[in-house]
C-alpha cells in the first residue's frame, strides 16, 4: 500500500481533511457518487496503514498522534457515522476497524478517544445506537458500540440514558441481524461492568423487569431463548443481590417462569427451570409466592415427573431437580373443597 | 419478510449443519437455497449460530455463495442463500471421473480468488474440498459451507465429525488442533483439491480416515507425478503442499502461478454441467432424505400445564388438562459426510457411534459385544480415563492441568451421550500401536 504515499504523498492531517471533504460530496442520487465513495475507501485504507503499518512500513507513533488529533479536531468520526450508509460495503468495515484502533490507543491511563466521545461528541454514541436498527449499517454500528462500551464510562452513559430502553424494541426487529446483533449489545451492556449494572438494576427494577419479562414472553423463539439466558446470567451474578431479592419475591416473575416450564420447547423448559429453582431455594418466601406454589403443587409434581433430563448428561441439574422435587413434596396440601 | 416469501421446492442436501432446500423466492422471483437449522437440537447458547450468520452477512464476493437473509420459523432458523444450480464440483467430478488441466485450473483459480477475499477479511474457510465448491448454473465458481469457518465452529452440532474433512486436512491442523489454525491450512486443502480434481480422488482416499489422521502429519506431502500431467500443475501442487505452513505461499501469491495465470478466457464448464445433469437423471442414486422433517403447519401454542395463577388465598385445585406435544429431540443422529463411499476398503465413517453397533462393525469378531457383556467396554473405557487422569497429573502448569481436566469432562459428556466412543478411541490407539510396531 505504500506506493500510495510515493505517488500521492500526504500527511496524516491531509488524509483526514480529504476524507472529510469527499464524504460530504457523496450524493447517492447522483451518478458520480461512485468516484467519491472510492476516494473515501482509499483514504480510509490510508488511515489504516498509518495506524497499523503494512508489509513494508511500521506504524509511526508521531504520525498516529497527528492522525488522531486531526480526527478529533475535525469531528471526522462524526461525519463517518452520519454518512455511514453512503460509504461502500468495505469502507463501512474499515470505519469499524478505525474506531476499534482509536479506542485502543492510550495515553497513560487515558483513552483520548473515549474522552472525545464523552466530552466533545456524545452525539456519535447516540447515532451509533440508533444506527443499529438499519439493515444496511446495523451490524457495523453494533460492533462499534460494543467496542465503545468496553469502557465503563460509555456503558454508564448509555444505560443512564433513555435510549437504552430502545434496545428492548430493537431486539424484536423483524430483521434477524438487527434483532440478534442488538441483543448481543444489550447483553454486553448488562454484563460487562458488574458494579455499574448492579446499581442500575437496583434503581430501575420495575422498568427492567417489565421489559425483560415481555421479551421472555415473545412469540419469537430466538428472542425468547436469548432473553431467558440473559436473565439467568443476571440472576447468577452475585453482585446483583439487591435485584435478586426483589425479583424472587415478585409473583409476576414466578408466573412468567412457570409458563416457561410448560412451554413446548424442551430448551425453554430447561432455561425456565434454572430460574425456577431459585424461587424454591429462597429461604424466606413471601406469602404470595408460597400461595402460588401451594396451589400448583400437583401441577409441579406432574411436571417434574415428565421433566426428563437424562439426555443432558448433567448431574448438577439432575441433583437440582431432585432437590426441587423434594421441596415441592414438602409443601402443604391444599384443603379440598 | 417471513417464510411466506418462499416456496420450498425440493430437498437439496445436507449441509455442514442443517438441511438444505431449494426454494422459490416469491418476492424476487428467483431460486434460492435455504438452510434450515433446528435450534431445539442444541441446549447451548445460540449465540454461536448468531455470530456465524453475522459473519456470513459480512461477506460480499462473487466467489462466495451470497447470503440474503435469515428468518425465524418456530424453533428453526432459515438461512437464505444464493442457489447454485450447477451443483457441487464433487458431483461434477463423479460424472466426469476426472477433469482436464484446463478445467482444474479454472476451478482452482476461482477458489483462490474466494480464499484471497476471505483471508483478507481475516477469516479461514477450513473445509476446502470439491464438495464445498459450488457452481452456478452459468458455470461460476462459488465457495460454500462456512459452517466450520472462521472463529466459530458448530462443535455442538458436529460432535462426531472433525472440523474439516481428514483427506483434505493440513498436517499442522491435525497435529495441533485449533492451535494456529491459520489461512495456510486452506492452501494445503486447495492443493489436495487440485489433485482430487485432476485425478478423480484425493490422495489416501482409499484408506481409513481414522488412520490417515495419524498419517498426514508423519508422511511426506503427496506429490503429483506422471507424464500425463504438465510441469505447471505438478509445480503448483508442490507449492500448495509445502509441509511447513510458514513456507507455504498465500492465496494472493498463488494467483500469480503459471498454472493459474495460464487459464484461458473461455472454459466450457457449462457443457460439463449439462452432461452431469443428464447423467444424474439416468444414474441410480441413493435418495437422500432430510435429517429433520420440516414442520410447516402452525400448531396451536397452547401450554401443557394449566397453572393456577389465582392470587387469592387457597381454593380448589384446578383441573389439569394436558396436551402432550411431540418433541423433536430424537433427531440428533449426525452423519459424517465424506465422498468416495464407493471405495470398497473404506469402512464407512458414517457408522453411528452408538453403543452396540460400533462393536459389531469395527471390533474383531472374537470380541464380545458389550451389549451382551458390558465388561470389555467398561475396562477399555476405564483404562482410557485412567490414562487421561495420568495426563492430567503429569501437567506442569496449572493452566495445562485445567485444560486436561476440561477435556476429560467433555469426554465424559460425549461418552455419556454416545456410549462407546472412548472404548473405540482406546481400541484404535492400541491398534495403531500395533500398526507402527512400537
Amino acid at each position: 500500500m505504500s506506493f500510495l504515499f510515493k505517488r500521492n504523498p500526504r500527511t496524516p492531517q491531509e488524509v483526514v481533511r480529504s476524507l472529510n471533504e469527499q464524504i460530504s460530496k457523496i450524493d447517492l442520487t447522483n451518478d458520480n457518487h461512485k468516484k467519491y465513495q472510492d476516494d473515501c475507501a482509499r483514504f480510509l485504507k490510508q488511515m489504516k496503514v498509518i495506524l497499523n503499518g503494512d508489509d513494508e512500513t511500521e506504524p509511526q507513533p508521531d504520525q498516529i498522534t497527528l492522525l488522531a488529533q486531526e480526527i478529533y479536531q475535525t469531528d471526522c468520526l462524526y461525519y463517518l457515522i452520519t454518512n455511514l450508509s453512503k460509504l461502500n460495503f468495505d469502507s463501512r468495515k474499515d470505519v469499524s476497524i478505525l474506531f476499534s484502533n482509536l479506542l485502543r490507543r492510550k495515553i497513560g491511563n487515558q483513552s483520548p478517544t473515549v474522552d472525545y466521545l464523552i466530552n466533545s461528541k456524545p452525539e456519535i454514541i447516540m447515532l451509533l445506537i440508533k444506527g443499529q436498527v438499519h439493515h444496511e449499517i446495523g451490524l457495523i454500528c453494533g460492533s462499534i458500540i460494543r467496542d465503545c462500551i468496553k469502557f465503563e464510562v460509555i456503558n454508564s452513559l448509555i444505560i443512564a440514558s433513555k435510549v437504552f430502553w430502545n434496545y428492548f424494541g430493537y431486539v424484536q426487529s423483524d430483521i434477524f441481524e438487527v434483532a440478534t446483533d442488538s441483543f448481543t449489545t444489550l447483553h454486553d451492556l448488562l454484563t460487562l461492568h458488574k458494579k455499574l449494572v448492579s446499581e442500575f438494576l437496583t434503581s430501575n427494577y420495575d422498568q427492567f423487569n417489565k421489559n425483560i419479562n415481555q421479551l421472555i414472553q415473545s412469540k419469537n423463539y430466538v428472542v425468547k431463548r436469548q432473553s431467558v439466558r440473559l436473565l439467568s446470567e443476571l440472576v447468577l451474578t452475585r453482585t446483583n443481590q439487591n435485584f435478586l431479592n426483589r425479583y424472587f419475591d415478585d409473583t409476576i416473575n414466578l408466573k412468567v417462569v412457570m409458563l416457561l416450564l410448560s412451554d413446548k420447547s424442551k430448551n425453554l423448559q430447561i432455561e425456565g427451570f434454572h430460574i425456577f429453582k431459585f424461587f424454591i431455594a429462597k429461604p424466606k418466601k413471601s406469602q404470595k409466592i408460597m400461595d402460588i406454589l401451594i396451589k400448583n403443587k400437583s401441577n409441579f409434581i406432574e411436571f417434574l415427573e415428565k421433566f426428563d433430563l437424562s439426555s443432558l448428561n448433567d448431574s448438577t441439574i439432575i441433583d437440582e431437580k431432585d432437590y426441587v422435587w423434594n421441596e415441592i413434596k414438602k409443601l402443604p396440601e391444599i384443603e379440598r373443597l | 419478510m417471513g417464510v411466506d416469501d418462499y416456496e420450498l421446492e425440493a430437498f437439496a442436501g445436507r449441509g455442514a449443519f442443517g438441511d438444505v432446500y431449494r426454494a422459490h423466492s416469491l418476492k424476487h422471483n428467483t431460486i434460492v437455497a435455504i438452510k434450515v437449522i433446528n435450534l431445539e437440537e442444541t441446549s447451548d447458547d445460540i449465540k454461536t449460530f448468531v455470530s456465524e450468520i453475522h459473519f456470513l452477512s459480512s461477506l460480499r464476493s462473487e466467489y462466495i455463495t451470497k447470503y440474503f437473509e435469515t428468518i425465524v420459523q418456530r424453533t428453526t432458523i432459515w438461512i437464505v442463500m444464493e442457489y447454485c444450480g450447477g451443483g457441487s464440483c464433487y458431483d461434477l467430478l463423479r460424472c466426469h471421473k476426472k477433469f482436464s488441466e484446463e478445467v482444474t485450473a479454472y476451478i482452482i483459480r476461482d477458489v483462490l480468488r474466494g480464499l484471497s477475499y476471505l483471508h483478507n477479511q481475516k477469516r479461514v474457510h477450513r473445509d476446502i474440498k470439491s464438495a464445498n465448491i459450488l457452481l452456478s448454473s452459468d458455470g461460476k465458481i462459488k465457495l460454500a459451507d462456512f459452517g466450520v469457518s472462521g472463529e466459530i465452529t458448530m462443535t455442538h452440532l458436529k460432535r462426531e465429525t472433525f472440523v474439516g474433512t481428514p483427506f483434505w486436512m493440513a498436517p499442522e491442523v491435525i497435529a495441533a488442533r485449533d492451535m494456529g489454525h491459520d489461512q495456510k491450512a486452506d492452501i494445503w486443502s486447495t492443493g489436495i483439491t487440485t489433485i482430487e480434481l485432476i485425478t478423480g480422488e484425493a490422495p489416501l482416499s482409499g484408506q481409513d480416515p481414522r488412520k490417515i489422521i495419524f498419517d498426514i502429519p508423519r508422511r511426506k506431502p503427496p506429490v503429483l507425478t506422471g507424464i500425463n500431467f504438465s510441469e505447471n500443475i505438478k509445480n503448483f501442487v508442490k507449492y500448495c503442499l509445502v509441509k511447513d505452513p510458514k513456507n507455504r505461499p498465500s492465496a494472493n501469491t498463488l494467483l500469480h502461478h503459471r498454472f493459474i495465470t495460464g487459464v484461458r478466457r473461455h472454459v466450457n464448464i457449462i457443457q460439463l454441467i449439462k452432461e452431469k445433469d443428464e447423467w444424474m437423471k439416468t444414474s441410480k442414486r441413493k435418495v437422500r432424505r432430510p435429517r429433520n422433517e420440516l414442520q410447516l403447519d402452525e400448531t396451536t401454542t397452547s401450554q401443557m400445564i394449566n397453572w393456577n395463577f389465582d392470587s387469592t388465598r387457597i381454593g380448589a385445585p384446578s383441573i389439569v388438562s394436558r396436551k402432550v406435544s411431540p418433541m423433536a429431540l430424537d433427531s440428533l443422529e449426525l452423519s459424517f459426510d465424506i465422498p468416495f463411499k464407493s471405495s470398497s476398503e473404506l469402512s464407512s465413517p458414517e457408522t453411528p457411534l452408538s453403543s452396540g453397533q460400533i462393536q459389531n462393525d469395527h471390533l474383531p469378531s472374537d470380541q464380545l459385544s458389550p451389549n451382551s457383556s458390558p465388561q470389555p467396554a467398561y475396562t477399555y473405557t476405564s483404562c482410557f480415563f485412567y490414562c487421561m487422569k495420568r495426563v492430567e497429573e503429569r501437567a506442569n502448569l496449572p493452566s495445562t492441568k485445567r485444560a486436561v481436566g476440561e477435556l476429560i469432562k467433555d469426554l465424559v459428556l460425549y461418552e455419556n451421550d454416545q456410549p462407546g466412543i472412548c472404548y473405540a478411541i482406546f481400541e484404535e490407539i492400541l491398534k495403531f500401536k500395533h500398526v507402527v510396531g512400537e
